[in-house]
């Protein structure tokens, strides 16, 4: 789907599978993690922005659906895309797809606050930030 | 088609990187796993597959080369591809980029055989994976090319004046899911043995700390002579084999103590770094008055 962007590529470690024989849940979170960190470097903020400008983006709102199971071994990539985005937040859809079919196994649209990491609060987006997010912004009903 | 393949995408975590500030080796090489396994799929060799077969590639030699630090937060991606089939060797790399300015990280050239993961046997390449592999196969002449290794290499067998650098058992969630230890943690035995080689040249962590001193390595090369599997006892044994200029080289031999076997045998290219200015130093006066007679690379 345009406006989607790879954001993650990698595979299920053993270690991350608990006694169901599934992927555990707390390890969907790392791979958005993972994916968050590039679309930080998509919407304009570089890893030196974060360390240097003292500015980051927190998770405040999140829905999630769990398609289906990933065990050991799989291989598994994610799709970003900004959905969404307020004064102080950016909306992104993350969609994680089973290498080997595209099957989707499990997405999450996520509502995060551009942060000063001094006085801990919510801040207004900055205009590069606005005007990049503006740029890859796609119909949010049409990534539902 | 492209035969250079997109085969990982992730970034750098905090806990992954080390006292230098930068990502250990052992994090490199959990990415380089992970598009190692994208790669298998392009050959055939799906997870399914590898599960239902218990059959699959595994790495017999690696080279590893360290171009550029990448620090905490930093996105990544890695682009691989087939270089030759030859016999049942398939040799192949991965490229690991830095997302931010596309600056080339890391470098892995390896050669993999397909191997029977319960009964550890090499078996010859099927068909399917030889021609899938043979369609991929190109000298992919635009993407860097690493030249020989040169140097001593750590032969396969003990040398005097190698010492004891790290002991442990392999632990359950060290291992995949047929039961033998991640890459990962094979290298990071190579990176807790750094410490202790520094620390018989006469360098202790307060010297280095004082003398803002960092160190990296440079280059890595790996041959996999028997598996290391779940709960198994295992020691390094380490030594220098030679410090010249900016450059020390280290070889290690990883063993099997339950069955005596020699695992792994690897050299490591290294160089010690202002902590601040993150540029290379001549190397510490202990490396190069380590006595001759004491160098691994005497005896090669």
């Amino acid at each position: 789907m345009s406006g989607y962007m790879e954001s993650y590529r990698g595979q299920v470690l053993m270690r991350e599978c608990d006694l169901l024989g599934h992927m555990n849940i707390q390890y969907y979170g790392a791979r958005i993690s993972l994916a968050m960190c590039n679309m930080f470097h998509v919407i304009g903020l570089d890893p030196d922005d974060l360390k240097n400008g003292k500015r980051g983006l927190a998770v405040v709102h999140q829905d999630s659906r769990y398609v289906a199971e990933l065990h050991a071994g799989d291989i598994i990539h994610m799709e970003s895309a900004v959905v969404g985005s307020s004064e102080r937040t950016v909306t992104i859809d993350h969609r994680l797809y089973n290498s080997v079919d595209d099957g989707l196994v499990f997405s999450s649209r996520m509502t995060s606050a551009y942060m000063d990491l001094e006085s801990r609060k919510a801040i207004p987006l900055s205009d590069a930030i606005r005007h990049k997010v503006a740029e890859l912004k796609i119909d949010g009903e049409d990534a539902a | 088609m492209s035969k250079l393949l997109p085969l990982f995408r992730g970034a750098v975590e905090a806990w992954e990187c080390d006292q230098m500030r930068h990502m250990n080796v052992q994090f490199y090489m959990t990415k380089a796993s992970d598009a190692f396994a994208q790669l298998q799929n392009r050959l055939g060799l799906s997870p399914a597959v590898i599960r239902s077969t218990h059959k699959g590639l595994r790495f017999r030699n690696i080279r590893t080369q360290y171009k550029a630090e990448v620090h905490v937060g930093t996105p990544l991606y890695g682009l691989g591809g087939v270089r030759e089939v030859k016999d049942n060797l398939i040799t192949g790399f991965i490229h690991i980029f830095n997302s931010v300015n596309d600056r080339l990280s890391a470098i892995y050239e390896f050669t993999a055989d397909y191997a029977d993961f319960e009964t550890d046997t090499s078996l010859p390449l099927p068909d399917e994976v030889r021609s899938a592999a043979e369609v991929l196969a190109d000298p992919h002449p635009d993407s860097f090319q690493l030249k020989p290794f040169a140097g001593a290499l750590m032969p396969a067998r003990p040398l005097d004046h190698m010492f004891e650098s790290a002991r442990g058992s392999v632990d359950v969630w060290e291992c995949d899911q047929f039961d033998h230890i991640e890459m990962r943690h094979i290298v990071g035995y190579f990176s807790d043995a750094a410490t202790h080689i520094i620390n018989s040249v006469g360098l202790t962590r307060e010297v280095i700390r004082k003398r803002n001193l960092g160190s990296a390595a440079l280059d890595y090369y790996s041959e996999f002579h028997a598996p290391i599997r779940k709960s198994t006892a295992i020691v390094l044994k380490s030594g220098l084999i030679g410090a010249d200029g900016k450059i020390f080289r280290f070889g290690h031999n990883l063993i099997d103590m339950d069955t005596g076997k020699l695992a792994v045998t690897t050299t490591v290219l290294g160089c010690y770094f202002d902590m601040t200015e993150r540029k290379s130093v001549p190397l510490p006066e202990e490396f190069t008055n380590y006595p001759k007679e004491k160098l691994l690379g005497a005896q090669l």
